[in-house]
């Protein structure tokens, strides 16, 4: 069956499945005729010759028996007294062996006495001494004899008991003679089946009883016969076993006849027998069952090329389904379905069947994965061309940007220097302005010194006023004492009295005038003390101009240095700038690059969709997302993929899943 | 004009009669008859003497004649003030006895006419005891002290 596996395309699958199907079959049953014949001759052969030999054996076993019968029956017949002197009683003795003959139908029994003298029912006397039958039965045992011929001619076994008398003395043997054809009756009566017949050969392999008595007078000896004609070996071999005394069987050609022979040795003599056959008649059988057999097999192969038809149409029918099937594919149809009749089969059919069916799942899977990923991978690309296309033009704008900047960097480096130049003078400036104001501070304080100096002298001048205030006082006094004086005198201090006047007027204008000069200084004086005041608070200002000015020069100090500073850093910056600058044009470049690849990419991408587009999918894979594959349902409804509706619509979370 | 005034007036009169010197107390000033005016000094060292009445503040020593000293203020309870450089002593005479009033300030020896003087107003009889009238002058008022009633010691 499983070489019906292999399919076959069209109708010549089935001829050349049927051919061959059919040949197996013949093979197959004449094989099995041909090894079913030689089986069933071996066994027949076999069973033949196990069933020969059991014949051999039986047939053994009559004459062993029948030997022994008649070595009894003699033994008895020479244990009777009268035996024990066959002179004697010749004539009861005669009388005797008569009857014994008669009854067991002997050809003649002879009585010898211990010397050899016998005599026997057909001859008077006979001296038997030399004898080989008499020698041996006088030697106390008992004596078979090959055939041997008589004076009469005839031809005979003898058998020979010794006789005992009763006190076990050895009187004389007593001999039994049979005749040869009768003794073959006893083998003749031994057949198997129509041709079968047994014979007894001796030690030597010469034959002592057969069918044909003509070779039992011939004396006839295969063995013998063999070592002049060689057609007698497998005969003679057989002879040779048997004389061995063994127990076998074995096939022969004998004039032109297979044959088939079995032997066993005859208990009680030193012959052996053998049975045999004529094998046509075991071939018989065999022809009839190898008759039955071949119209057994015909019939067979009959019903088998029958049978091979049904199951390669059946098969035929099954492959052509997945044929149209696989045709589908072909065209790129993936839309189709495997029918359930199919997918619940047990047998490879059935596992085809997933097989194909997980084929489509995947393959829809798989091109619709494509699918949506060329769409995808279009969609990207084509952003990926606008996003190179804006990164170009990010690019040159950086580059003009930074030229910009490099332009504007070097206005800086410029400003920094006249900055660090500006430092330098404002320095130079604020330590002139420093020692100005020292300077100043020095003159400030000389100005107080010399402000000092005003108030001293004007304090001076206080108590030099001070003091003319004490003579104009004095003087009013003197003048009022005057005045009284001359009041006093009367008509003779009158003029005395006008001069006292006037010197009181004097003194009071000098009052006058000392008072006023007195707030003239003491205006002075007040001023000269704001003036004072005010130097000192100038002093102090100018002091800490001086300090505001020290920390100026060392902030602009400090301006300088962080303006030097300044300028090494924007010289870094400039040499950044510039690697930047190779940076943005390399990029501008690379853009320029991706932006071309990515247009590549597009026409790939749609040259992708354009292929998978050949392809019909199940709709089930195009309109869900992959995730829902796993139900397994698959709608039977075919879908054109050029239809804008089926569109997969990819969110921003399933970007980049495919 | 003034003193041509008083040259005739004083040569028609006597020279002392309607002469007073004019002092100042405090914010107000005060006239005296010139004829019991003999000297005008600057306060010297005084010595003070125990048991006298609070306004006769000690005794001075002007050129060998002992002259006892009156403090107008005190005299007219106002308030004491510490004496100056200004602070003047009229020393005067009055039936062979000399006294000294100490005064803040010593300003002229005015001419007054008899008509410019007027009694004080009479509001009370024991007020005003130590003025005994009130000279007009000009725009000014001088109070002319009862130089008697001064000196009377209660």
């Amino acid at each position: 069956m499983d070489e019906k596996n292999k399919k076959k395309r069209k109708k010549s699958i089935r001829h050349e499945f049927i051919l061959a199907f059919g040949t197996v079959f013949v093979a197959v049953c004449v094989c099995y005729s041909i090894a079913a014949g030689l089986m069933f001759s071996t066994a027949l052969r076999k069973s033949l010759q196990l069933s020969l030999q059991e014949v051999a054996k039986g047939a053994a076993d009559t004459v062993s028996g029948w030997v022994e019968a008649n070595f009894d029956y003699i033994d008895a017949l020479a244990s009777c007294s009268e035996f024990f002197d066959t002179a004697k009683y010749k004539e009861t003795i005669l009388k005797k062996i008569n009857e014994t003959a008669n009854e067991k139908g002997y050809y003649d029994m002879l009585v010898s006495d211990i010397s050899g003298h016998a005599y026997s029912l057909r001859k008077e006397s006979i001296d038997v001494s030399q004898f080989e039958f008499f020698k041996s039965a006088i030697a106390g045992n008992h004596y078979l004899s090959d055939p041997l011929y008589l004076d009469s001619g005839e031809m005979v076994i003898v058998l020979s008991v010794p006789i005992y008398d009763n006190h076990n003395e050895l009187e004389g043997t007593l001999t039994a003679a049979v005749d040869v054809l009768a003794f073959s009756e006893i083998v003749n009566k031994v057949s198997y089946g129509d041709s079968g017949y047994a014979f007894i050969i001796n030690g030597e392999g010469t034959v002592v009883a057969h069918k044909d008595i003509g070779l039992v007078i011939k004396g006839d000896n295969i063995i013998k016969a063999a070592e002049n004609d060689r057609s007698l070996e497998s005969l003679a071999s057989l002879h040779r076993q048997m004389i061995g005394r063994r127990v076998g069987s074995g096939s022969y050609f004998y004039n032109g006849e297979q044959k088939s022979l079995s032997f066993a040795p005859i208990e009680g003599t030193n012959w052996s027998i053998g049975v045999t056959t004529v094998d046509t008649y075991l071939y018989k059988d065999l022809i009839k069952l190898n008759v039955v057999m071949a119209i057994l097999a015909i019939c067979a192969v009959a019903a088998g090329l029958v049978l091979a038809c049904i199951i390669a149409n059946n098969y035929k029918k099954r492959v052509d389904t997945f044929l149209g099937l696989a045709n589908k594919l072909a065209e790129g149809d993936f839309s189709v379905t495997v029918k359930d009749e199919f997918l619940n089969k047990k047998n490879e059919f059935g596992e085809l069947a997933h097989a194909v069916k997980v084929l489509l799942e995947n393959t829809n899977e798989l091109l619709a994965g494509i699918n949506q990923a060329s769409e995808q991978v279009a969609a990207g690309a084509r952003q990926i061309s606008a996003s190179s296309a804006q990164l170009s033009q990010s690019a040159t704008e950086q580059a003009s940007s930074i030229e910009e900047l490099t332009a504007a960097i070097d206005e800086i480096t410029q400003h920094t220097k006249v900055n660090a130049e500006n430092a330098d003078k404002a320095r130079e400036s604020a330590s002139r302005a420093q020692s100005s104001a020292v300077d100043g501070s020095e003159m400030m304080a000389q100005m107080l010194a010399a402000m000092d100096e005003i108030s001293r002298a004007s304090n001076s001048i206080s108590k030099i006023i001070k003091v003319i205030e004490d003579i104009a006082f004095q003087t009013n006094l003197l003048a009022l004492n005057a005045s009284v004086e001359a009041a006093r005198a009367g008509q003779y201090g009158r003029g005395f009295a006008v001069v006292a006047e006037e010197v009181r007027n004097l003194a009071a204008r000098v009052a006058q005038a000392a008072k006023e000069t007195t707030e003239l200084i003491e205006s002075s004086i007040s001023k000269v003390e704001d003036g004072s005041r005010i130097a000192d608070s100038t002093a102090k200002r100018l002091s800490s101009i001086v300090d505001e000015i020290t920390k100026t020069s060392e902030l602009i100090a400090n301006i300088a240095k962080a303006s030097e500073e300044q300028s090494a850093a924007i010289e870094q910056i400039n040499k950044g700038i510039s690697l930047v600058s190779n940076v943005v044009h390399e990029n501008s470049v690379a853009a320029e690059e991706n932006a071309s690849a990515s247009e590549q990419l597009s026409r790939q991408a749609e040259l992708l969709d354009k292929l998978v587009s050949k392809f019909k999918l199940n709709r089930a894979y195009l309109t869900v997302n992959f995730s829902s594959y796993e139900n397994g349902n698959l709608p039977d409804t075919r879908s054109e993929f050029e239809n804008d509706n089926l569109r997969i619509i990819l969110n921003d979370n399933e970007f980049g899943k495919y | 004009m003034a003193e041509l005034v008083s040259k005739i007036i004083e040569q028609e009169e006597d020279t002392l009669s309607g002469r007073f010197l004019i002092f100042k107390v405090g914010d107000d000033s005060y006239g005296i008859e010139l004829g019991y005016v003999t000297e005008i000094v600057s306060v010297p060292k005084i010595t003070k003497v125990p048991g006298l009445p609070e306004y006769l503040v000690g005794i001075i020593n002007l050129r060998g004649s002992i002259i006892p000293v009156m403090d107008i203020r005190l005299r007219f309870n106002m308030p004491k003030i510490e004496y100056n450089d200004r602070t003047c002593i009229i020393i005067t005479q009055i039936d062979g006895m000399d006294v000294g009033f100490v005064v803040d300030a010593v300003c002229e020896v005015a001419n007054i006419p008899a008509e410019s003087i007027v009694p004080p107003p009479e509001t009370s009889k024991n007020k005003s005891n130590f003025i005994r009238g009130i000279i007009k002058s000009g725009d000014n008022i001088y109070l002319l002290i009862d130089y008697q009633s001064i000196l009377k010691i209660t």
